[in-house]
């Protein structure tokens, strides 16, 4: 079935472990301190550990669909497990999510550079560039965003350990102690964020079966999520050692480890943090943007989804203004309102196929493209 | 085919070459734009501020004075006009919060105000009483301002210390903030502000400077300058008092902030720790065929390196170990005792552990006088005894008056500098261990 569509590019283990990366870690990198910090105070680090576990089981559902339906991404099995109709239904809706998603990461990225650099620029004048280039990537496939993975990934992550380690003789990990001050609720409840966050890992059922090598992209897969974790839990305990319990009244504090470190005791490095997280944002949206390309051109019978690119990123930029009046209503709706929605999509939706497909028998060790 | 060339070229296996260059060029001048570079600031068109001080006025509103760099007055520029006066000049404006009145301020400085190279902000005695979080609050909100950025308190106000044409450096600002941080008498940074602000169990510290005379030689003018005095304590948001440079001492030493020092010991307390207390001091006196020398008998050591830490012991009445591992060196020997002998390095090391803890002592007095734990004895309690602490969080502004230290203060002197032996008496003159004093 998948032949008769345009065939995507296909994408190695290790550009795979990049763009599992750049799904958590862009947004995650930036905000999810202080989400975290204001519901856990100085435990709002701990949340990542538990949200991961989250993460976790949504990509043991997705490898197990992923074996179950060889060479098959979602939007081909969920038509095998459902039907037609209902699997249309459940396209539109992930449609709906992934551009939801994609804008929230432009107009995050745009409040971040408005808020610490350009105040008084347009947040179409920020998002338009992004978008041309994420367009640029996803006309061209997966390929080209799997490779820039290759290159932006090590960067950031490398940025990430540099700035942790130059901020290492200001810390002071008494500020982070003791462990679960206000008891396991608070983290418990702060952990929500991360895991919706750890659950966008979802994106990858869309084009999972384009990674070579089946053993390879699930130990790829993996990979990516291992290094999120100890990224995450490195940059929140960092922040969390530097501001303590007032580590969620900084609206980005990872930024603000950052604005520690100078070069020669003159040179900030938080404008090149800055660029460098961009880097990692352009992967996202370019990662987003081409997975709802990919379910708005098998939703509506497209052979080929390149065309879609440009018309869903004017759509992404639009809905990145319009959501939100403000920040604080993008902070509130993060906090209370995006979990619930995301674990629906992101985890509850994939079981209930792997269920149903369990149940039906449906694609069980199926002849099919081996890739 | 370079790399980027490949990335350009995968479009469905065609491989353009002859764009691939083209195309690498667009993509990078288009990664150029996404940074969104909008809004530059020429940096002659700024008015870059040196040191910013934060005055009470009346009506509660806040007064702001800016020290603004004509860098044209440094030598900088085509239109350099050096040394011929200061190279700053003051401007105020007033404000009901700091940024209604550093808006203000920008309306009598016809070039844009630009924070990012501020080297210190002065909080005047009158506004840190009234309360400091507004202030801390625009610090951390803005994001011209560093997070390092010092911020200190002065007893008057800090209009006055602006006013001050330091006479070494051209710019006092960068030279005011080597001394806070080179000579670490209680280094506070808006980050350390913030945190202890949102801390249980501690209270907010400031750096304490204050005017001092520098006269010009021959009894000449008085040039002014700033000087270390202290700390600043506060209780909640507002100054509570002041420590002293010694109980500032004990008070870094509570709090592991690296503190460094110079101590100068008697050597009488020294001897009297020789020989199990029965060497005697005797004055160094002056033989047939000997130089007299100098009579005083004073012992300098620079501290080096501390580490100390705090541990609850006991919560009724609260009782904390002060531990600390302090090493020292000589530094100056205005003696006759050998500092180059393990014994009298040994007693010097006792004597200096003694003062140590008179330093940490007096600055517990005093916060306990103040009635402000800038210890963070209770924090301390809050992190070891977190079922405690939540009983008696309530009552700890109570209880701080009663807490109590256990000392545990072990001092090493390390070296003795490049010299040995003090450099002035001769042999026979020194104080050795077991061979007496002079006349051996």
């Amino acid at each position: 079935m998948a032949g008769w569509y345009w065939e995507d590019n296909r994408i190695t283990p290790l550009e795979l472990t990049g763009i599992v990366i750049s799904l958590v870690f862009a947004t995650g990198a930036v905000t999810l301190p202080m989400l975290t910090g204001l519901i856990a105070q100085h435990d709002g680090w701990l949340a990542a550990p538990v949200g991961a576990a989250f993460g976790a089981l949504t990509l043991a559902v997705i490898l197990y669909l992923d074996r179950r339906f060889q060479g098959a991404a979602l939007p081909d099995y969920c038509q095998q497990v459902l039907g037609t109709a209902l699997a249309k239904v459940l396209l539109f809706f992930y449609t709906a999510y992934f551009l939801h998603v994609a804008a929230l990461v432009v107009r995050e990225s745009t409040d971040f550079l408005r808020a610490g650099f350009y105040p008084g620029a347009s947040p179409l004048v920020l998002g338009t560039p992004l978008l041309i280039l994420t367009s640029y990537m996803v006309w061209h496939g997966l390929e080209v965003i799997g490779r820039t993975t290759l290159i932006v990934v090590p960067i950031q992550i490398a940025f990430t350990l540099i700035v942790t380690a130059a901020t290492a003789a200001q810390v002071d990990p008494e500020l982070i102690l003791p462990l679960f001050e206000r008891g396991a609720l608070p983290v418990l409840r702060a952990s929500l964020i991360p895991a919706a966050w750890f659950g966008e890992v979802i994106a990858i059922a869309f084009f999972l079966s384009s990674v070579r090598g089946q053993r390879g992209r699930a130990a790829g897969a993996w990979a990516g999520m291992a290094v999120v974790l100890v990224l995450i839990a490195l940059g929140g305990s960092t922040a969390g050692m530097l501001f303590g319990d007032q580590v969620g009244r900084l609206a980005y504090p990872l930024s603000s480890v950052a604005r520690f470190v100078t070069v020669g005791g003159f040179l900030r490095i938080d404008p090149l943090a800055m660029a460098v997280w961009l880097f990692l944002t352009v992967i996202k949206v370019a990662v987003l943007q081409h997975v709802t390309t990919i379910t708005v051109a098998r939703m509506l019978g497209l052979r080929d989804d390149r065309p879609l690119a440009v018309p869903l990123a004017g759509l992404i930029l639009v809905l990145s203004d319009g959501l939100f009046t403000n920040k604080q209503e993008l902070d509130a709706w993060l906090v209370a309102g995006w979990p619930v929605y995301a674990f629906c999509l992101q985890l509850f939706v994939p079981a209930g196929l792997a269920l149903v497909a369990a149940v039906r028998g449906t694609g069980h060790r199926r002849a099919g493209k081996t890739p | 085919m370079t790399f980027f060339g490949r990335l350009t070229a995968l479009d469905r296996g065609r491989s353009a070459p002859g764009r691939a260059p083209l195309l690498s060029l667009g993509l990078a001048l288009l990664a150029l734009l996404a940074t969104g570079c909008v809004q530059s600031a020429e940096v002659n068109r700024l008015a870059l501020i040196d040191l910013l001080a934060l005055d009470a006025a009346p009506d509660g509103e806040i007064l702001m004075t800016a020290q603004v760099v004509m860098p044209t007055r440094l030598g900088v520029g085509p239109a350099s006009i050096a040394s011929e006066g200061a190279p700053f000049f003051l401007v105020q404006a007033q404000g009901r919060t700091v940024a209604e009145a550093l808006f203000n301020l920008q309306k009598r400085v016809p070039r844009q105000l630009f924070l990012e190279h501020l080297q210190m902000l002065i909080i005047g005695d009158e506004l840190a009483r009234r309360g400091l979080f507004p202030v801390v609050d625009f610090l951390v909100r803005d994001r011209e301002v560093r997070t390092d950025l010092i911020v200190a308190v002065t007893p008057g106000t800090g209009a006055a210390l602006l006013d001050i044409a330091s006479p070494l450096p051209a710019v006092p600002g960068e030279a005011w903030n080597d001394l806070v941080r080179h000579e670490r008498l209680v280094v506070s940074s808006v980050r350390n502000l913030f945190v202890a602000m949102g801390e249980e169990g501690i209270e907010p510290v400031l750096t304490a400077i204050a005017p001092s005379a520098v006269h010009e030689p021959g009894g000449g003018s008085d040039l002014g300058d700033m000087e270390l005095i202290g700390a600043g304590v506060l209780r909640g948001d507002r100054l509570a008092g002041y420590l002293d440079r010694d109980e500032a001492l004990g008070l870094q030493l509570l709090l592991n902030d690296r503190p460094r020092t110079v101590i100068s010991i008697d050597a009488t307390e020294a001897l009297a720790r020789l020989e199990g207390g029965r060497a005697t001091p005797e004055p160094p006196v002056r033989t047939s065929g000997e130089h007299g020398i100098h009579p005083r008998a004073v012992v300098s050591l620079r501290l080096q390196r501390a580490d100390t830490a705090l541990a609850p012991v006991a919560p009724d009445p609260p009782t904390l170990e002060f531990s600390a591992r302090l090493v020292l060196d000589v530094v100056n020997a205005a003696t006759v005792l050998d500092v180059e002998h393990p014994e009298v390095a040994l007693a010097l090391e006792q004597a200096a552990a003694e003062m140590f803890r008179g330093y940490v002592a007096s600055a517990l007095r005093r916060m306990q006088e103040l009635n402000a734990d800038a210890a963070g004895f209770g924090a301390s309690f809050r992190r070891s005894r977190p079922e405690w602490w939540r009983a008696m969080r309530d009552h700890w502004p109570d209880l701080f008056p009663h807490v109590q230290l256990e000392y545990d203060v072990q001092v090493a002197v390390v070296r003795t500098g490049l010299g040995t032996r003090p450099a002035g008496p001769v042999e026979s003159q020194l104080w050795v261990p077991r061979q007496g004093g002079q006349r051996r």
